[in-house]
């Protein structure tokens, strides 16, 4: 053992490699020449590698190149000793720099085996190159998508500065992208304070719906708008901007002109009617008391019975004006809504019907906290022309049996409220059920119940109006229950 | 004493006439003018146009007022009654065909002091008829004349 480590640290023992090949010198200056070249290339790739490192440094896994930097100096130390060897036999150093290169190429070999999956999943450069035609793609999928809406729209940072637009944009304000992009958007609205005021409130709440401006084009032309806008956020989470749409309501407005005109000629002919359609009615109705009056003793009973009748036909008409106008009012007065207590407003209604028929035994019964959101003057009318119905089609019963209330129902979760008014009347047959809001449709003879067909059609448009419905259940000569809803079920 | 005059401003003769028994009918024997337009009524209360030698300080105990009238409407002569300091407190029933709310409103915010719907039933007239006399001629304390 101790012979051997002496030995071996003797290197005057061993010839140098030249001995080996006889110093042949073509043979030798080939060998020479091709590890010099191969040992500077070798030590070449290091600088190679640290000067890559040096300007890429987002590269991943820098130790690597290290790793690989060292073994390839390595591999470089041991063409050295083989130049070297030719002419002095430093066989142990040459050993020693080759277990170093064998460590290092094991170390180099084993990394690079446990890093094989991960290399496996690098994306190579054509699957890179795809998925950038990919990214390329969605985005002018995307962007193609923001230009072919028709509404203009807006991205706006916390600034108030536009940050995008799209042509939409480009077209209702008569500017240019490049002179969009970077100013204040509240600068093309009519009212730049109201449209800060939309901004900040879509930036509080997080969006803001149906705000109404109106957009100013370069040429001085006005737009109204209704502005929708939510934010949006970085990857982060933080709210980055605003998106906001704004949509041209132009049509809707000259459509609601036309219907605001359509109302002001109804409301005029309604004034027409009501102011000059009863004042000859008053002088037929005057004039024939008055014959009946002072020519009472020239008149015998059937010219005096033509007068009653006269009158009687002057009233029904009067009535019937009266039920017209009021339909006409129901449809084109405006709702104001409210909370109501419904319980409260029968009440009142069927006080008010009862004094009127103090003779006749009714049992009015109306269920306490009926509550409902609804315009108050509207749904008492509706109300009034209901009990109205069950007052008048129970005049045969002996005990008149009314009530109101109202049915909850529960329907995926949401409470539905269906009101009702129910009575121990005459009814009527459910095969004519469906004529019921007809105006002037009549479900009982004028002798037997009068009438003018226009009550239900009146409460028809009120519920209508509150966006409910009405329907009835009815048994001949049993009784009517007459329901409606109010509002949209939620 | 002064003659205790009701003006009635109503352009439909029929109406005039109604009006006139339904006065009748319940007693009221004051002196009734009627002015057929509100041109007509604004002439009468100022004492102007065709009503120029007229004493325009001797001012009718009641005005009833139509509101659809030809030339100058209801509404008009009201704001002009209530916005002449000689005429301001004169009592104005304001007596129609129309119950439109705009019409009511519009009443009594230039200043009515009364709005009555004229009835279709003349029975019902002239019961309205009857307690408006005496609530503006017999319970009613009038403004003091000048």
């Amino acid at each position: 053992m101790g012979d051997l480590l002496t030995s071996t640290l003797d290197a005057a023992q061993w010839m140098p490699h030249g001995y080996c090949l006889q110093w042949q010198v073509g043979l030798l200056a080939t060998l020479v020449i091709a590890d010099g070249v191969t040992a500077v290339s070798y030590f070449s790739i290091p600088f190679t590698l640290w000067y890559f490192a040096r300007r890429r440094p987002d590269v991943a896994h820098r130790w690597l190149l290290v790793l690989f930097g060292l073994f390839v100096m390595a591999c470089g130390a041991t063409h050295v000793f083989d130049v070297i060897n030719v002419w002095r036999a430093s066989y142990v150093a040459d050993a020693g720099a080759r277990v170093l290169t064998a460590l290092l190429s094991l170390t180099t070999a084993i990394v690079l085996w446990r890093i094989m999956p991960m290399a496996l999943k690098a994306p190579s450069t054509r699957q890179l190159e795809a998925s950038n035609q990919k990214l390329r793609d969605s985005y002018q999928y995307a962007r193609s998508l923001i230009e072919a809406s028709l509404d203009p729209l807006v991205t706006i940072g916390a600034d108030g500065r536009i940050l995008d637009v799209n042509e939409a944009t480009e077209q209702a304000t008569g500017r240019t992208r490049a002179r969009l992009i970077g100013s204040d958007f509240s600068d093309y609205f009519t009212e730049p304070q109201r449209a800060r005021a939309g901004y900040q409130e879509a930036y509080a709440n997080g969006r803001v719906i149906d705000f109404p401006l109106a957009i100013r084009h370069a040429s001085g032309a006005v737009t109204p708008v209704l502005y929708n806008a939510s934010v949006y956020r970085d990857e982060a989470g933080r709210v980055a901007g605003v998106f906001a749409a704004a949509r041209d309501i132009s049509g809707l407005r000259r459509a609601e002109e036309r219907l605001e005109l359509a109302n002001r000629e109804l409301e005029a002919f309604s004034y027409s009617v009501a102011h000059d359609l009863r004042a000859p009615l008053r002088g037929i109705d005057g004039w024939s008391l008055a014959l009946m009056e002072d020519y009472r003793e020239q008149l015998d009973a059937t010219a005096q019975g033509y007068i009653d009748l006269v009158r009687a036909e002057t009233q029904r008409m009067g009535g019937l004006i009266d039920d017209l106008l009021l339909l006409s009012r129901v449809t084109r007065q405006e709702l104001r809504y409210e909370s109501l207590d419904l319980s409260e407003l029968a009440r009142a209604v069927a006080n008010r019907l009862l004094q009127a028929q103090p003779a006749r035994q009714i049992e009015c019964t109306i269920q306490a906290g009926v509550l409902a959101e609804g315009d108050a003057r509207l749904l008492e009318i509706a109300l009034t022309n209901l009990l109205e119905n069950a007052f008048k089609f129970t005049q045969p019963r002996p005990v008149a049996r009314i009530a109101f209330g109202c049915e909850e129902t529960r329907q995926a979760g949401a409470v539905r409220r269906v009101y009702f008014v129910r009575d121990n009347g005459v009814g009527f047959d459910m095969a004519h059920a469906d004529k019921l809001g007809d105006p002037f449709h009549r479900l009982h003879k004028a002798s037997e119940f009068p009438g003018t067909g226009i009550g239900l059609a009146t409460v028809q448009r009120i519920v209508r109006r509150h966006r409910g419905s009405l329907w009835a259940e009815a048994v001949p000569d049993q009784g009517a229950t007459l329901y409606f809803t109010l509002g949209a079920e939620a | 004493m002064k003659e205790k005059v009701i003006l009635l401003v109503e352009d439909n003769p029929s109406d005039v006439g109604l009006t006139r028994r339904a006065l009748a009918k319940n007693g009221i024997s004051n002196r009734l003018v009627v002015a057929e337009d509100g041109q007509e009524a604004l002439d009468y209360l100022f004492g102007t146009g065709p009503h120029g030698d007229r004493d325009a300080t001797d001012l009718p105990v009641l005005v009833l007022l139509d509101l659809k009238l030809p030339r100058v409407d209801g509404l008009d002569v009201l704001r002009r009654i209530r916005a002449d300091v000689r005429t301001r407190r004169v009592p104005v029933v304001i007596l129609t065909s129309s119950n439109e709310e705009h019409d009511i409103d519009c009443g009594y915010d230039l200043g009515s002091n009364s709005y009555i719907r004229k009835p279709v039933d003349f029975s019902d007239f002239v019961e309205t008829v009857k307690q408006l006399g005496l609530y503006w001629l017999v319970i009613n304390e009038p403004p003091p004349s000048r």
